[in-house]
């Protein structure tokens, strides 16, 4: 796990720079609500005046306000505002200070306006009992009584102003305090016109934000995510080419290549996905139950809740998507191989007429994915409408608490509205994660993937370079009771092998089909699991070199000759790097590759495409044989190399490779015996075991396996060259 | 032939009927959400308003009434929609399995011609993929562009209503940047196909340098084959990231467009509101309808990729099912002609493949029956043609060929296959025991039955040292067998039948000269009695025949 991990932690600066801007985004996008709740509730509902407290009051208006106060009262706003001629200016206070002093003067300022407002009734806000004469004003009267008076006189109305909340009498108040603006000669509409055109300001502010924002996040994490796929795809082919076999054997190709190539595009786009909108919802969520919480405690509680509803939603589903894809995977599986069975099978299924039952077969397999695939969909279906509902569910919440809320006056309707739109960004963020909520599950499952292959320990480290022998009789290539199994099988292959190769001689193996002939060469190269015994090579245990130094002193002619795409120059130079051209093409003349090399427009230079297509069987055979004689080798292995080539061929390039491998140990396998023949030694295999050794002649003497194998090739031999000659 | 979509979409007409009703009416309830909220402030917001002023008091009750109906909105939508996509994913995937069993279904009466022409892996998509493309468009896509249009066209109606110069000015903001992301989607298709092509090289090339691990590693090759991936893997990373974000600002595009919508719908709103044409509920009514564009505009973006997806899927998959059948045998002539079971003659014969040279040219013979006949010939020359000819896989271009003295294309396929028994070049298994392989030309073969035939391919030694005998399962991921090995199980399972006529392709090939002579002598008892065609290159095969048809250059 922690291997997978490198490569993100390695950039944790664009990652920090990727969160930056993200809260940047999610911030300006959480702002505009926000905004607009102020718009509505200050701009539109209290005339564009912040404050129920006035920092300026016209000295006829706080003449009225004292008017309704008590001698403390008046005494505490004296001390708040300082008399400036006409105009009474608040003085520098803390807000505990400020918010004492905005309730004390609320209510009278409620009061003033009613008093004041035209039309209205005095009586109504003083008492039945007054007698106010025309020329006087209720505040002309007031100002005439002593304080008991005035308070006892007023008392009702302030009783009644009392009983409505103190949230409400603020908001009530903004009236009183526009109204002496204009007295002051303050164009009040402007003021209003003013706070809104500030708010629209930063509303543009905060869309730019947003915009510039995801612009650039997009931008940094779409070289972040690929950067990443990048790094993971490297290490990945790395990590294949650092398997040993038993390890690969438990990969088949087409799974390392979707590990290697889909499984990293999915993490990318888990990743892309994590880092843009899953982070977005989270922040979204939080920063929205923050700021609807700090409006009113009653609905954030309703955000929080609906935010949690659809976290667990989809968490669920993501679950139950998961544990469905991997059911519906391995159906879908079992249909790829049914088809690809009928496709090669084709001809096979209708001589045998089975048409019918590998369409019911069919039908039946593609009938469980069908169901499979129904019940997992129907499932998954209900996330979006669920979360729509948990939304809707969440609005009427809002609207009725809310509703009640501000008739009681501890919420404002700005707040409300805003917080419908906290509700919307929420849950529409995890509407957009819920469309790509499948790459969920296959990311995690592709991290799974590509972590337990990266986790696969490196082969151990070899580094024992092998030294020329001074013995020259010592043998270079030594097999000791060797016992060995194919990776990933638990069946011995071989068993109890012994012999050895010395410097200059050749040791060919035969043996009938599936006697294990290339398992013999296999374990030379380190490529089987041995079990028992040594495999030997200048005395030392194969498994303990360097792979880079044994690629150097063996040279393997492989039984399926396979070609890699380029040139048959880049094909040749496997061994040696730096080979010139002129040895290149003594290698292709030693593997009587020239004649068709040669004919080619652009020679070494020609392509050859991926397995080397272009070329046939025999020629690929050759073209192999070259690109093992580039350069030297202590050992060589030849595995069969004489399989595709018609007999004169086969022969000119034995005697070929035969002069150049003379000082050297060969060990090789064939199916013809004429062309081992003369070898210094032949292993007869049968059934993984050695059933001869000896010379051609001995051998048939002494050994029934060989004579048998002999007798059913001897008119072959005789034959052959007439009927190649006729082929060609 | 023709097959068109609408006569498969109409096997599931009235579930879609049904569906899409559903859908649209859950749209259609949907869109009178926001409204219904707006009034909700309204009434709240004149309510406190009236109340401040003294003038009047909060009208709960009728806040409650339009919660009450709300809830009966949302909630009759909610079960509308769950009921369409329940409807729709069943219809998904039986449209995917039906279309995938036709396809199949197809693939076996296709000629061999067609095969040549396309790949494995092109038709197993073809069945495997397109149809799920197709399939999960019909549902899916469909829902997704249905829901999508009538969702918008609630939205645009219902901003109409509150304020049609509002609405207007918000449109052309959301067209500016409709344009805006069209330009954008048509640079991310090239960045996508861009993508699609370094991804489509890297995977051949890993393909390739996988498959040679072992060989690569025992050459020492580590370094630089992982030295030439970086190459691809830089072009992978390039288109990648280049895709990605392209992707990522036509979010950003759609999302600034219904910013900009927000802002200008709450700015135009509010100064309407300040002169008494708005209420504060409507304003809000509209800003929520903007912020709902964003998701229907998205469905039906992803619905069009969709479609434009599954109309290529389904091209290809019309292009197979559309293809030309294997013709059915034509008359059938009453008169029985006479001759003795197992007789073939070729007379005046010629075929070619395409334009090509012909394969072979007035080519005539009689085989009698029971011999043993061989042909042979150079790689390439049209061994197997005749073999394809005589069991009708391709029809001759002139002349005729007669088995039981009836020309072959009197025959009905079926009849005319059964008469065969055949062991190809090309072994084939399926996945399935060993015991099931063999006996897959004649089911009802008891395991006695089947074991004689192995015994005598030559194939029982081995099968009973596999760890699980008979029942070891073969095939993809089963068991590897050697090519050898599976070519005895296809020997073990053409003597199982009992053919009229034995035909060897190249039977032998993977076999080891001596497994070949144990299986030789198995044959010639099972040829006895047999017309026997054997194909081989190796003199071994034969020396025995009682005749021999060499084919050359041009045929004959």
């Amino acid at each position: 796990m922690k291997k997978v991990c490198e490569g993100i932690t390695g950039c944790y600066r664009r990652l920090l720079l990727i969160l930056a801007l993200l809260v940047l985004q999610v911030g300006c996008t959480l702002a505009l609500p926000y905004l607009t709740a102020g718009m509505i509730d200050i701009g539109v509902g209290q005339g564009g005046i912040p404050s129920a407290l006035a920092t300026h009051i016209s000295a006829e208006g706080m003449e009225k306000l004292l008017l309704l106060m008590n001698q403390e009262e008046q005494e505490k706003v004296c001390a708040g505002y300082r008399n400036e001629g006409q105009v009474y200016t608040k003085n520098e206070m803390n807000r505990e200070e400020e918010e004492a002093l905005a309730d004390l003067m609320t209510p009278p300022m409620v009061a003033v306006y009613a008093l004041s407002t035209d039309g209205a009734d005095y009586k109504e806000v003083l008492g039945e009992d007054l007698y106010v004469p025309r020329e006087l004003d209720a505040f002309g009267i007031l100002k005439l009584l002593p304080e008991d008076a005035r308070l006892e006189l007023t008392k009702a109305a302030r009783e009644r102003i009392a009983a409505i909340p103190l949230t409400l009498v603020h908001q009530a108040a903004v009236n009183f305090i526009r109204e002496d603006l204009e007295i002051q000669g303050v164009h009040v509409q402007e003021l209003q016109d003013s706070y809104l055109l500030k708010k629209v300001i930063f509303m543009v502010l905060s869309v730019v934000g947003i915009i510039l924002s995801a612009v650039l996040s997009a931008r940094f994490l779409a070289r972040l995510s690929a950067d990443y796929a990048f790094e993971l795809r490297r290490r990945m082919v790395r990590q294949v080419f650092n398997l040993d076999e038993e390890q690969a054997a438990s990969f088949s190709v087409n799974d390392l290549i979707g590990r290697t190539m889909e499984d990293t595009e999915k993490i990318q786009h888990f990743l892309r996905l994590f880092l843009q909108e899953i982070l977005c919802l989270l922040l979204l969520g939080v920063g929205g139950t923050v700021l609807a919480w700090r409006m009113s405690r009653q609905l954030g509680t309703v955000v929080l809740t609906a935010f949690g509803v659809a976290l667990f939603l989809l968490a669920f589903f993501t679950t139950i998507g998961h544990r469905s894809a991997g059911k519906i995977q391995n159906s879908k599986r079992h249909l790829l191989r049914m088809i690809r069975e009928n496709l090669r099978g084709m001809m096979v299924i209708r001589v045998f007429g089975q048409e019918k039952r590998e369409q019911e077969q069919f039908h039946r397999a593609a009938g469980s994915w069908s169901r499979m695939s129904a019940r997992a969909g129907r499932t998954c279906f209900f996330l979006t409408p669920g979360l729509l509902l948990v939304m809707n569910v969440g609005f009427l919440w809002l609207a009725k608490n809310s509703a009640s809320g501000i008739n009681q006056g501890w919420l404002q309707s700005g707040e409300y509205v805003a917080c419908i739109q906290y509700m919307i960004l929420v849950i529409g963020a995890c509407l957009s994660v819920a469309d790509q909520i499948s790459a969920l599950p296959e990311g995690v499952a592709a991290y799974r993937r590509v972590a337990q292959l990266l986790a696969l320990s490196e082969e151990k480290e070899t580094c024992c370079k092998g030294e020329a022998t001074e013995d020259k009789r010592a043998p270079i290539l030594c097999f000791e009771h060797a016992t060995c199994q194919y990776p990933g099988s638990s069946e011995a292959v071989l068993q109890d092998i012994s012999f050895s190769v010395r410097a200059g001689e050749t040791v060919a193996v035969v043996g009938g089909l599936g006697t294990g002939k290339t398992a013999l060469l296999l374990m030379a190269l380190g490529k089987m699991k041995i079990r028992e015994g040594r495999v030997l090579i200048n005395g030392k245990e194969a498994a303990s070199y360097d792979r880079k130094w044994l690629a150097g002193a063996i040279s393997y002619i492989p039984q399926n000759p396979k070609l890699f795409s380029g040139s048959i120059a880049q094909n040749l130079r496997f061994r040696k790097k730096d080979a010139s051209d002129a040895e290149l093409m003594e290698a292709v003349r030693t593997a009587q590759a020239e004649v068709f090399v040669s004919q080619m427009e652009k020679g070494l230079e020609a392509a050859v495409s991926p397995g080397g297509t272009n070329f046939s069987g025999g020629q690929r055979q050759r073209l192999a044989a070259a690109r093992s004689m580039v350069g030297d080798a202590r050992i060589y292995l030849f595995d069969d190399c004489y399989s595709a080539l018609d007999a004169k061929t086969a022969l000119q390039l034995k005697a070929a490779l035969a002069k150049k491998t003379k000082d050297a140990a060969v060990l090789m396998t064939a199916s013809r015996l004429e062309l081992i023949q003369d070898a210094d030694q032949i292993l007869v295999l049968d059934h993984g075991r050695i059933a001869g050794v000896g010379r051609h002649e001995e051998l048939l003497q002494s050994c029934d396996v060989y004579r048998e194998l002999a007798a059913s090739q001897g008119c072959d031999i005789h034959t052959a060259g007439e009927v190649t000659q006729d082929v060609y | 032939m023709c097959i068109r979509f609408r006569d498969y979409l109409k096997k599931y007409g009235l579930r879609f009927a049904a569906a899409l009703t559903c859908g649209i009416l859950s749209c259609v309830l949907l869109a009178f959400g926001p409204q219904l909220l707006g009034d909700i402030t309204t009434y709240i917001f004149s309510g406190i308003l009236a109340k401040l002023n003294g003038t009047g008091a909060m009208d709960l009750e009728a806040i409650a009434g339009i919660l009450r109906l709300l809830a009966g909105i949302y909630f009759t939508a909610f079960v509308f929609l769950a009921i369409c996509g329940w409807i729709l994913e069943g219809v998904s995937a039986d449209f995917t399995c039906r279309l995938r069993e036709d396809s199949l279904k197809k693939l076996h009466t296709l000629p061999l011609s067609y095969f040549e022409t396309q790949s494995v892996g092109e038709l197993q998509n073809c069945v495997a993929s397109d149809s799920e493309i197709v399939g999960r468009s019909a549902g899916h896509g469909i829902f997704q562009f249905v829901t999508g249009i009538s969702s918008i066209a609630g939205i645009v109606i219902m901003m109409v209503r509150i304020s049609a110069l509002l609405a207007v000015t918000v449109g052309i903001l959301l067209a500016f940047s409709a344009v805006l992301m069209y330009l954008v989607s048509r640079k991310f298709q090239i960045y996508a196909n861009r993508r699609q092509e370094a991804n489509a090289a890297a995977n051949g090339y890993a393909e390739e340098i996988y498959s040679g691990r072992s060989l690569l590693q025992i050459f020492g090759r580590e370094e630089t084959v992982a030295e030439m991936y970086s190459v691809y893997n830089e072009r992978q990373r390039e288109a990648a990231w280049q895709a990605d974000f392209a992707a990522g600002l036509m979010s950003v595009v759609m999302q600034a467009g219904s910013m900009a919508g927000y802002v200008v719908a709450v700015l135009v709103g509010g100064i309407y509101a300040l002169h008494g044409n708005l209420s504060v509920g409507d304003i809000q009514a509209f800003v929520h309808y903007i912020r709902n564009t964003e998701r229907p505009v998205k469905q039906v973006a992803q619905a069009f990729r969709e479609v434009r997806c599954a109309c290529a899927a389904w091209g290809r998959l019309k292009e197979l099912l559309e293809a030309e059948s294997e013709p059915e045998a034509e008359t059938k002539t009453k008169g029985k002609t006479e001759a003795a079971a197992g007789e073939v003659r070729f007379e005046h014969v010629t075929f070619s493949y395409g334009d090509k040279e012909p394969v072979l040219a007035d080519f005539s013979a009689v085989i009698a029956p029971g011999t043993y006949t061989a042909i042979t010939g150079c790689t390439g020359a049209g061994k197997t043609t005749i073999v394809k000819l005589l069991m009708r896989f391709y029809d001759v271009q002139s002349g005729a060929i007669y088995i039981d003295g009836k020309d072959i294309r009197e025959y009905d396929r079926r009849t005319l296959r059964a008469k065969f028994g055949m062991v190809l070049q090309e072994v084939w298994l399926f996945r399935g025991s060993i015991l099931e392989n063999i006996r897959y030309g004649k089911p009802e073969a008891s395991e006695e039955e089947v074991r004689l035939a192995a015994t005598r391919a030559g194939a029982d030694d081995f099968i009973r040292f596999l760890p699980e005998g008979y029942e070891t399962v073969v095939g993809e991921d089963g068991y590897q067998l050697s090519d050898g090995q599976k070519q005895l199980l296809t020997i073990a399972r053409a003597i199982l039948g009992k053919p009229e006529i034995l035909i060897l392709d190249e039977a032998t090939s993977s076999v080891d000269t001596r497994t070949e002579q144990k299986i030789h002598e198995a044959l010639t008892t099972l040829m006895q009695g047999r017309t026997c065609f054997v194909i081989a290159h190796r003199p071994g095969t034969i020396r025995e025949a009682q005749q021999v048809i060499h084919i050359g250059k041009n045929g004959g």
